[in-house]
């Protein structure tokens, strides 16, 4: 059940769908890499950017990532959503990348579920434009509580346990782990129609 | 949603597991729901759906012209899908150097492990003094070190070294099991990715029990793990206390996905001494 966008596009000439460039790229066709490249560089290297905080490491992640995409068979478009696994990846190795600079050594141990996020369905969302997507969630997270949205940044963006939260916050345990999970569930809520 | 949901409760410790924080308690909790209810999975698995999105809210930003370039040439100059375990070495954009983050490291058993991995530092460590190419892959390697490290300093690790049979006779690998964690941390290499609806699993061959116990299953790049320099990091929670425990040898087959938890298929590693 691929999420063929092209149906969903009626005024601009069709494009493929990211099934159909996977395809293609697997068939060794560079153009279609230049395609993904052209409709997800931004996500990735806005991820990139935002985790590892200079633009050298974000261009480096970013090449990365599309030529780990071009080389490695490991996508699978019939199990899940292109977008959500290139920020599945970018995530984890940015994060990754981040431990190895600082000497925090604690590797794979949380967001365990969020890796097997590679293999999930297909989301609707897809279908929708970038900029669309990018509108959605924007305002979605502006709609969450400050107090929660700022627990899933710094879980999401930096990696930090919910401990290491408690103790940058200087609240309990419990209140962080109560304020994700509200928070995540808030969120899913707003976007329910879109996933 | 095509099915009813579950209480609010449970909506939460979804969410927490999807966002990793669950307690021991609270992850036995999920795993009987799972079992009771096998299609709350797709729960989480919307859960876990909406955080991938969450970048979508990041400002705009957009990668510097040059880089699709970059990309794009360096792709022509390689075929694509060349196979999981080929090293690949990426024409890195060029930049000066940055320090490596070596950390000092300790623990008898990680000393040992180190030792053995250092020969293979070697050749990366001539590398490194004439291309700064090698910088990234190096830092890769360095973390894959200190990965293993900090599963070796934790009380009471295991560590198996393992070979691969005349199956997979140039896999090679090592198994570190964590106790307190009920977690077994894996770096193999050549050892090829399987079909999706096969897996890799592992088995212990213990005193106390008659059959071999399943200790988790893995696929290189596809479940379980991470693929760094062509080599498979893989991890997971051991499903059987028996596993980080009293084990005489570790064994790797191959089975589908499907199939009962029963040594079928090839054995393809063994854990040596």
């Amino acid at each position: 059940m691929d999420s063929d966008s092209s149906t969903f596009q009626s005024n601009a000439p069709p494009q493929p769908s990211d099934a159909e460039l996977i395809a293609a790229l697997k068939s060794g066709q560079v153009n279609a890499l230049g395609t993904l490249y052209d409709r997800y560089s931004r996500l990735v290297y806005g991820l990139a950017y935002r985790i590892l905080g200079n633009s050298e490491e974000a261009e480096d992640m970013t090449q990365e990532i599309f030529l780990t995409l071009w080389r490695r068979d490991t996508y699978n478009p019939n199990r899940g959503s292109l977008s959500s696994f290139l920020t599945t990846l970018t995530r984890s190795r940015s994060i990754d990348k981040l431990r190895s600079r600082s000497s925090r050594l604690r590797f794979l141990q949380r967001w365990q579920g969020l890796a097997k996020t590679e293999i999930m369905g297909t989301n609707p969302l897809e279908q929708a434009s970038l900029g669309e997507r990018s509108q959605r969630l924007k305002s979605a997270m502006a709609d969450l509580p400050d107090s929660e949205r700022q627990i899933l940044e710094i879980a999401y963006y930096e990696g930090l346990s919910q401990s290491e939260i408690a103790q940058r916050l200087q609240i309990p345990l419990g209140t962080v782990k109560t304020r994700s999970r509200q928070g995540l569930l808030r969120l899913r809520q707003t976007l329910q129609d879109f996933i | 949603m095509t099915h009813s949901p579950p209480p609010d409760d449970w909506q939460e410790l979804m969410a927490g597991y999807a966002l990793g924080d669950l307690s021991s308690e609270e992850a036995e909790a999920v795993q009987q729901l799972l079992a009771a209810h096998p299609h709350l999975s797709s729960e989480i698995d919307q859960y876990q759906e909406v955080l991938a999105l969450m970048p979508y809210a990041l400002p705009d930003r957009e990668p510097p012209p040059q880089l699709r370039q970059a990309i794009l040439a360096q792709a022509e100059a390689e075929p694509p899908s060349i196979g999981l375990f080929q090293t690949a070495h990426p024409a890195r954009l060029t930049r000066p150097a940055r320090p490596l983050p070596w950390k000092s490291l300790g623990g008898a058993i990680a000393a040992l492990f180190l030792l053995a991995i250092a020969l293979d530092h070697y050749r990366l460590r001539q590398q490194v003094q004439t291309s700064q190419q090698t910088i990234g892959r190096l830092q890769q390697e360095i973390q894959t070190t200190a990965a293993l490290t900090a599963a070796l300093q934790q009380p009471g690790a295991q560590l198996y070294p393992l070979a691969g049979t005349e199956k997979a006779a140039i896999a090679a690998g090592s198994l570190i099991m964590v106790p307190g964690q009920q977690r077994a941390v894996m770096v193999v290499q050549n050892l090829p990715t399987l079909p999706t609806d096969r897996a890799y699993r592992l088995w212990a061959i213990t005193e106390n029990a008659t059959q071999p116990v399943l200790c988790g299953e893995f696929n290189p790049g596809v479940l379980n793990s991470e693929t760094v320099n062509g080599r498979a990091i893989a991890t997971w929670g051991t499903p059987d206390q028996i596993c980080t425990t009293t084990v005489n040898q570790m064994l790797i087959t191959t089975e589908a996905i499907a199939d009962p938890p029963v040594p079928r298929g090839d054995l393809v590693m063994e854990s040596k001494g």
